[in-house]
């Protein structure tokens, strides 16, 4: 059972260097994460913000288990992730990627992409799987009949649902979002953010928004932790959440037009 | 600069991996030149070993790999026990005569080539390019051999061209500029053939690099210019194209060599094809060693040497530095 | 895969070609190997529609030839000695697959008639039956040659472009080195060092292997290409997020990826394959007697009589054409739908 004071996730002073070049170089290392720390409790919204290149998506793919940080620790629900397996992990912990066509094998069938995680962690049997597949369409709001399409039949706002429901059918705890609104059209925005925080109440989840438009982010998220270069620079929680001509650098790329919308979002914390 | 070197020190250490891979063969295969002589009852047993032992034939890999590497820092590229001489000299007088027939066929094939494509991509749709597609298709689907026995065919019958060797004894040792004459005759034939063979695949090539740079903008800009068509076609167009085509170079040696292999063992030329042949048939080791070592220098220096022109021809490369 | 009309139609073609040519011995009239000494260099026999008489028939005939009396060579007929040409019949004995046996043949005619569509060779035996027996050796040993090919491009590229580190790098050099040398230099080299004498069917493996072992660099270095991009798509990562194997990434997402380019290559490397085999037999260095292949069948124009007096020994050649062009159709046809696809 979820301890309701423990937080659901817990960084502490990772590190990631990424090496480019040969191994004998030196000059070509980069400090991606440096010391990073965050926490996450059941049930909410982080968002974690950034310029490009601050390392957000190294943070993403850390947690996801798809790239090894060089120290630090992660836990999930008091566990070490790195002493869960690559099943368990799945189970609690998923993610999903800003560009929905790339994400989808473009030659497999909504259907078969949905069914595919419960398919490699080996969980249910034809008849209950295909019940799972049809309830996880359904609460993305894809109709049953579309099961047969292939991506590219569906629209951007589509494909991410496709892409939702896909994470959802293993049930995880936490749901990592890795700029998963950008790229799509403003009402779809709108659309899908309803639709991820109605998920959110009805199964209790956990959401890390990865993001550099600050507009977006403010909508949904109780806190917020602000990545530069690699380290964490600023944390916040919902009501600090406004933004003026006086924030420091840290916050500098963000395009005017957010640091204005942000300027009006302090009371719109779910 | 530095590039060149790199890609100096890269070709070496690649012919060094072909001679390694060359001996690994030997040592894989069963049976050597003396196998034959095992078939005449007149020579004992002892004598084949005591041949091999003098030949080192017994020693192990490591130990003829290092003898043949010394032997080839002296010039000599080992020993052949056929013609009982080094194989360095028996190259030399063959080789040239390859590079002589290779070379002339692939500038026969690119001054054909290149005016039948570019004229072709200008008519692009149009009935001359689709008849010379038709041509070229069936050409490709002609095999070599047959080329060069319907060539063998037209000399006999018609006697314009000799039908083998290089010279003919009428015109040895007649001074200078019959022998030219009399082993340009005799070129001529495998030259047409070796020609033949390149050229539907460069055709194709030069035809598709051409269609692609005259669609490219610096093209219409010019064409909206109103820039004559010959100029657009030799100044703008044609430079464009000139990168993918000298890449195209570099690859389609090899298929030129592989290709003019069997063409001097059906015409008789006598390049480097018929002392392949008859050193296979002979298990003649170091010769084969050495023609497939001569070849592979010659692809790899002509790969080599189609990367600095086109350092040369594409100022792009010049200045962004090299990946 | 979906596949567009016309590429469907020119591999339903090729499947075809092939198929007839594992019937081969049903529609030869003779077994490649059957001599008739009686019978040497003889031209296509003609067939005749009308009998001696001057009437037609449906049914052809064929008439008996004798030699002339100079011994130059050439053949004349006997019109009174012919014989009609006659369907399903039973004539020599024939394996098909390598396991059942028959007599059966499409058509023949009964002895000492013969009927030489393509004339016959410098032992008497049918070139048309031996351009059919041939077509097997020639034809299979590019296939299969190429599905070597294929195979061990497709294994060595994989491993490389997704494990990538040392693997990737040793990989790489290999190719670079099979690419330094011209491939027939390189086929011959290897050749050169296999044992020179051996039976027919042997060396019709042997050549397959060889042929198959020596192409193998530049697919491996197009299918790396394609894991190389395939393997950081996207549902790759989601796929591995999820907890999948190296295994199951590799087949069930990468390799259908290189299903294009494989058949793609496919086209382009069977009729160099089949070129290879013809190469080699042709010099000696192949499948050689008595089991006929359009190599070693072309071998014989090799010496000059043959190659001016006996215009049907050439078949084999002319029969290489309409294969090749086809192959250069469908080989055009997939890289269009790949540059179409991209």
């Amino acid at each position: 059972m979820p301890d309701a004071r423990k937080p659901l996730l817990e960084v502490r002073g990772l590190c990631k260097i990424h090496r480019q070049g040969r191994w004998w170089e030196r000059r070509f290392q980069v400090r991606a994460l440096h010391n990073v720390d965050l926490t996450l409790d059941a049930g909410s919204t982080l968002a974690l913000v950034g310029e490009s290149g601050s390392g957000k998506t190294t943070l993403a793919m850390c947690l996801m288990g798809l790239e090894r940080p060089d120290a630090g620790d992660i836990r999930f629900n008091g566990e070490s992730l790195r002493e869960q397996g690559r099943c368990e992990r799945a189970r609690n912990i998923q993610l999903l990627f800003q560009d929905s066509a790339g994400a989808l094998n473009p030659g497999m069938s909504a259907r078969e992409i949905i069914e595919e995680p419960l398919l490699i962690l080996g969980k249910e049997k034809g008849g209950p799987r295909r019940g799972r597949v049809s309830k996880a369409m359904e609460q993305v709001g894809l109709p049953a009949s579309w099961s047969h399409r292939r991506p590219y039949q569906l629209s951007g706002g589509q494909r991410q649902r496709l892409a939702i429901a896909r994470a959802l059918v293993v049930e995880p705890r936490l749901l990592i979002l890795d700029e998963a609104l950008a790229g799509l059209d403003l009402s779809i925005q709108g659309q899908i953010s309803n639709l991820l925080l109605d998920l959110q109440a009805a199964h209790g989840l956990s959401y890390l928004y990865i993001s550099h438009n600050l507009a977006l982010v403010t909508q949904f998220a109780d806190e917020m932790v602000v990545l530069h270069k690699g380290q964490v620079t600023k944390r916040l929680i919902a009501s600090e959440m406004i933004v003026t001509s006086k924030e420091p650098a840290a916050l500098a790329g963000m395009s005017m037009a957010a640091r204005a919308l942000g300027a009006h979002a302090g009371t719109g914390a779910p | 600069m530095k590039y060149l070197v790199l890609r100096i020190f890269q070709s070496s250490c690649l012919l060094v991996g072909v001679s390694l891979l060359s001996f690994i063969f030997i040592e894989l295969s069963p049976g050597d030149f003396f196998d034959e002589m095992k078939l005449n009852p007149q020579i004992s047993s002892e004598t084949l070993v005591q041949l091999r032992r003098q030949y080192g034939m017994d020693q192990p890999f490591a130990v003829r790999y290092i003898h043949w590497l010394k032997s080839v820092a002296h010039g000599e590229l080992g020993f052949s026990f056929a013609y009982n001489a080094p194989v360095a000299p028996l190259l030399r007088s063959r080789a040239r005569n390859t590079l002589l027939l290779a070379g002339s066929a692939t500038l026969m094939a690119w001054l054909i080539a290149l005016p039948w494509g570019i004229l072709s991509a200008e008519k692009h749709g149009k009935w001359f390019d689709s008849g010379s597609s038709l041509l070229t298709s069936i050409l490709l689907a002609t095999p070599d051999v047959l080329l060069a026995l319907g060539l063998l065919l037209f000399a006999v019958r018609t006697r314009f061209l000799p039908t083998g060797g290089m010279m003919s004894l009428a015109a040895e040792n007649r001074g200078r500029w019959t022998e030219t004459k009399d082993i340009s005759i005799h070129l001529l034939g495998p030259v047409i053939v070796l020609a033949l063979i390149s050229l539907p695949t460069l055709l194709r090539h030069i035809r598709a690099a051409m269609i692609e740079a005259l669609a490219s903008p610096c093209v219409r800009a010019a064409r909206a210019h109103g820039i004559g068509r010959s100029r657009i076609l030799l100044r703008h167009a044609f430079p464009v194209a000139m990168n993918p085509l000298i890449s195209l170079f570099g690859l389609s040696l090899g298929s030129l060599l592989s290709a003019s292999l069997l063409i001097e063992v059906v015409m008789s030329w006598p390049g480097l094809g018929p002392l392949l042949l008859e050193s296979i048939l002979a298990r003649d080791v170091y010769v084969i060693i050495g023609a497939v070592m001569f070849a592979s220098f010659t692809l790899v220096s002509g790969m080599l040497l189609g990367d600095v022109l086109l350092i040369g021809a594409d100022p792009r490369i010049r200045t962004e530095g090299l990946l | 895969m979906k596949l567009s009309k016309k590429i469907t139609a020119m591999l339903i073609f090729i499947g075809a070609l092939h198929l007839a040519a594992l019937f081969a011995g049903f529609f030869a009239p003779y077994d490649f190997a059957q001599q008739d000494r009686n019978m040497l260099y003889s031209a296509p026999t003609p067939l005749h529609f009308s009998d001696v008489q001057g009437r037609w028939h449906l049914q052809p005939s064929v008439c008996a030839l004798i030699d002339n009396s100079e011994g130059n060579g050439f053949y004349s007929e006997d019109r009174e000695k012919c014989k009609p040409v006659r369907w399903w019949v039973q004539g020599s004995r024939y394996e098909l697959l390598g396991h059942f046996q028959s007599t059966w043949h499409l058509f023949g005619v009964d002895s000492p008639n013969r009927i030489f569509l393509l004339g016959s060779d410098g032992y008497g035996r049918d070139v048309f039956s031996r351009l059919l027996y041939g077509s097997q050796i020639s034809l299979f040993a590019g296939f299969l040659a190429t599905a070597l090919t294929l195979t061990m491009g497709a294994l060595l590229g994989t491993m490389a472009g997704y494990y990538g580190g040392w693997i990737d790098a040793a990989i790489m050099r290999c190719v670079e080195i099979f690419l330094a040398l011209p491939w027939l230099y390189l086929l011959f080299a290897i050749r050169a060092f296999l044992p020179l004498h051996i039976s027919p069917s042997r060396a019709f493996l042997l050549l397959i292997i060889v042929i198959g072992a020596v192409g193998w660099a530049r697919p491996a270095r197009l299918i790396r290409g394609v894991v190389l991009s395939g393997k950081e798509r996207g549902y790759c990562l989601a796929a591995k997020g999820f907890g999948a194997s190296d295994f199951y990434l590799m087949r069930r997402h990468l390799l259908p990826q290189t299903y294009s380019v494989l058949l793609t290559q496919a086209a382009l490397l069977i009729p160099q394959y089949i070129l290879a085999e013809v190469t080699l037999s042709f010099l000696g260095l192949g499948v050689g007697e008595p089991v006929a292949s359009w190599g070693n069948m072309l071998g014989t124009l090799q010496q000059y009589d043959v190659l001016v007096s006996y215009w049907w020994m050439w078949a084999p050649g002319i029969a290489v054409i309409p294969v090749f062009f086809c192959y250069q159709l469908l080989g055009n046809a997939l890289q269009q739908r790949a540059r179409c696809s991209a």
